[in-house]
């Protein structure tokens, strides 16, 4: 079964090894980026919108500090969409986080919840004044390394082996057919 | 035990007041005006109660044709004694959403104590462990200790072997609390109150799979409730389309994980099954009209229906459209917010992480239902889309409320638990509050467009001086303001079923597209929309402004 495992080991490597392959094929990648001046903007807009009413109670529910925390929380929000997963670790990638998810919870371990809150603390990275190429490597590193936690789930039985090389194909294809990966990158150089 | 139940009562009781109280104040000014669809339903529903037959003619229709959508009838039904008892105007309309989402409510209450109270009582017998290997023991005897409980705690006799420990009345506390907080949270959603404030088929379609539920839950060795289950599935089935998907859907997890009890009815099943088959003889006669819908906006036109499925799936779990942003679309959401509240969101993670762990056949059909949730509508465009996965009400509520209880069983200080609590309690106030500011005070201005604003306000006026002119024109720019008319000058059903085959015109009526020139003789009133500004410029008699203040109509006499 070891053996098998390296071999799955090598194949999820191959899948993601391609999907960054793919990747340096982007001319403008998609930016997390929070910008601070989009509180100021907020808070004017709702504020303007509270013409008839005190200025005080405007400024209760529209102020720097709620707008503000808002705003990161946006900006942090969007590491986590389903969709830029899907296109960056595939169907299998995205089904072996859900599995190692599943197993962390399920019977939690220091490692799993360790390696899930370096994940999320990592995230914040991806929002800060960095290159967006930058970010996106971080954000996929991170979630690639997630996924190897569900491998084992697929080498319990037979039919499970299989299913992990039928999704295997599944996500070569995915990622052939959305090479564009609009979440990833907003302009690529080949298609 | 017994004072808590009391207590629980009333909570209960204050929890529906409140849901009502949200889902009826201002109910027909707000949303700021009737959205096409809710004054299409709404005059078809007074037509057939004036006529006994749709704005076309056809008698006591199964589908109203409406804008050529062909919906299923039963949602304009419904709204028929509301507009008996009301009148045309836009209460009346709502009035039906409104009443069903409050219902909803207090079904989720019994939902929940079926659903994890009756799992909560051998707990208290056994370790948690050895309970959720238990489940395999029929549904039945679970029910069977539930009565017994009940009995107990009211001072009935105990059964056999079940003795209450001090666990187990923490335990029915601690599940008296999640229904009731379920019920709680559900009552201040803004997805919920979105869309019970809003007259869509949609709604009812939650409401009665709901309550089909509730009955199935409770209908365990009670055949009339099961009947009355398959009956309000039956009525699921035919109040909105994309119930066509979700219904069948549904009752296929229900049978998966309740299929013991439910093949325990032997050949008493006949029955139910025969009344959900005339249930979809609806449909079925009216198969070609029923794919209308679904082919102009099914994700089968698309040139990658796999990759747009899964990818519309996975939309509806995005973190952004559940907490920050919410859906797009300008009716489904309030600007500012998710679909649901951020203080939701640890409550919803601790809550998917016990279920998870439970394991019981109850939360895994739990677990199973929000994983099918999102299905009818990711097979249609665009994606996250908060109406068509309505079907996630209330999951989400229920979900934050079992992570709310399984908070309160984590052996931590109570000083420390209280203290959180207290902070989430407070940032959920916060939150409510912004809700109710955003939603008061924000949205009429915000998305009055959205919701045909205007109209009312113009057909109010044409009406009154319509007998002063030979032709009244108006711009279709805003659309369909045929039906408007209709609605708001109580336009008689019997007079406009014969004209209703030309949509261009009817009585001195007429509509026109992206520009009107006089070609007969006489006086017309002609209302053009903002944009267009004839020259030389025309003899305006009233301009029409929304509620966000913005002119939307100019009409003018030529």
């Amino acid at each position: 079964m070891d053996k098998i495992k390296i071999f799955f080991t090598i194949l999820l490597f191959a899948l993601f090894g391609f999907r960054i392959w793919q990747t340096t094929g982007c001319r403008q990648f998609a930016s997390f980026y929070f910008n601070p001046l989009a509180i100021k903007i907020n808070v004017e807009e709702q504020v303007s919108l509270d013409s008839s009413l005190n200025r005080s109670v405007s400024r209760f529910f529209h102020n720097k500090l709620t707008i503000g925390i808002f705003e990161i929380t946006k900006s942090y929000m969007q590491t986590f969409e389903p969709r830029f997963s899907l296109e960056t670790l595939g169907p299998l990638g995205l089904i072996l986080i859900l599995t190692a998810l599943f197993k962390v919870v399920k019977a939690p371990n220091i490692v799993g919840i360790t390696h899930l809150l370096i994940v999320l603390i990592v995230s914040v990275f991806a929002i800060l004044p960095v290159k967006p190429q930058t970010s996106f490597y971080i954000l996929a590193v991170t979630r690639f390394s997630v996924a190897f936690w569900g491998l084992d789930y697929f080498l319990r039985t037979k039919p499970l082996a299989i299913l992990f090389f039928g999704l295997g194909f599944l996500t070569l294809w995915y990622f052939s057919i959305s090479w564009q990966m609009p979440t990833i990158c907003n302009e690529i150089f080949f298609n | 035990m017994k004072y808590f139940l009391i207590k629980s009562k009333v909570l209960l009781i204050l929890i529906i007041l409140l849901a009502a109280l949200l889902r009826f104040y201002q109910l027909g000014k707000n949303p700021p005006s009737l959205f096409v669809d809710e004054v299409s339903n709404g005059y078809n529903a007074y037509s057939i109660l004036k006529t006994a037959k749709d704005e076309y003619g056809n008698f006591l229709p199964v589908t109203i044709r409406a804008f050529g959508d062909y919906n299923p009838a039963l949602s304009v039904y419904l709204l028929v004694p509301s507009i008996a008892a009301f009148g045309l105007n836009e209460f009346a309309v709502r009035f039906p959403s409104a009443i069903l989402g409050t219902l909803t409510v207090l079904l989720t209450y019994f939902l929940i104590k079926k659903l994890f109270f009756a799992d909560q009582i051998p707990i208290a017998s056994s370790s948690r462990g050895r309970v959720s290997r238990q489940r395999a023991v029929p549904y039945i005897d679970h029910t069977s200790n539930m009565e017994q409980s009940l009995r107990t705690s009211t001072g009935g006799p105990p059964k056999a072997s079940l003795a209450f420990s001090g666990k187990e009345t923490t335990d029915r506390t601690r599940s008296e609390a999640i229904a009731l907080l379920s019920s709680f949270f559900l009552a201040i959603s803004p997805w919920h109150l979105q869309f019970s404030r809003y007259d869509h088929e949609a709604n009812f379609m939650t409401f009665f799979s709901i309550l089909g539920l509730v009955l199935f839950l409770y209908s365990f060795k009670k055949y009339p409730l099961f009947v009355a289950s398959s009956v309000s599935f039956g009525i699921a089935l035919n109040t909105y389309h994309g119930a066509k998907i979700w219904v069948p859907l549904f009752l296929l997890c229900i049978f998966y994980w309740y299929k013991k009890e439910i093949l325990s009815f032997g050949s008493k099943l006949l029955f139910p099954v025969l009344i959900l088959a005339i249930f979809t003889l609806p449909i079925i006669g009216n198969f070609p009209q029923s794919l209308i819908r679904g082919e102009s906006v099914g994700i089968f036109q698309n040139e990658k229906p796999l990759k747009t499925f899964i990818s519309g799936y996975l939309s509806h779990y995005s973190p952004n459209f559940l907490f920050i942003s919410g859906d797009p679309i300008g009716r489904h959401s309030v600007v500012g917010m998710g679909q649901l509240y951020i203080f939701e969101l640890p409550l919803i993670l601790l809550g998917l992480i016990a279920l998870i762990q439970a394991r019981t056949r109850d939360t895994k059909f739990f677990l199973a239902w929000l994983l099918l949730a999102p299905i009818p509508s990711a097979m249609a465009t665009p994606t996250p889309h908060a109406l068509r996965s309505i079907t996630f009400l209330p999951v989400w509520s229920i979900i934050a409320a079992y992570g709310a209880g399984s908070f309160a069983a984590f052996r931590i200080g109570n000083r420390l638990k209280l203290s959180i609590a207290l902070i989430v309690a407070l940032l959920g106030l916060y939150n409510f509050a912004t809700y109710l500011h955003l939603y008061y005070k924000h949205e009429p201005k915000l998305k009055s467009p959205d919701w045909s604003d205007g109209y009312k306000e113009m057909v109010s006026y044409v009406v009154k001086v319509a007998k002063n002119y030979e032709i009244i024109t108006i711009s279709n720019y805003y659309g369909r303001p045929y039906v408007f008319v209709l609605f708001y000058s109580e336009y008689d059903p019997r007079l406009y079923q014969p004209q209703s085959a030309d949509k261009e015109k009817f009585d001195k009526y007429e509509f026109f597209g992206t520009s009107w020139e006089k070609k007969t003789p006489g006086k017309v009133l002609v209302v053009r929309p903002k944009w267009q500004i004839p020259n030389p410029a025309p003899k305006y008699l009233k301009f029409i402004h929304g509620t966000s203040g913005d002119l939307i109509f100019r009409i003018s006499e030529e």
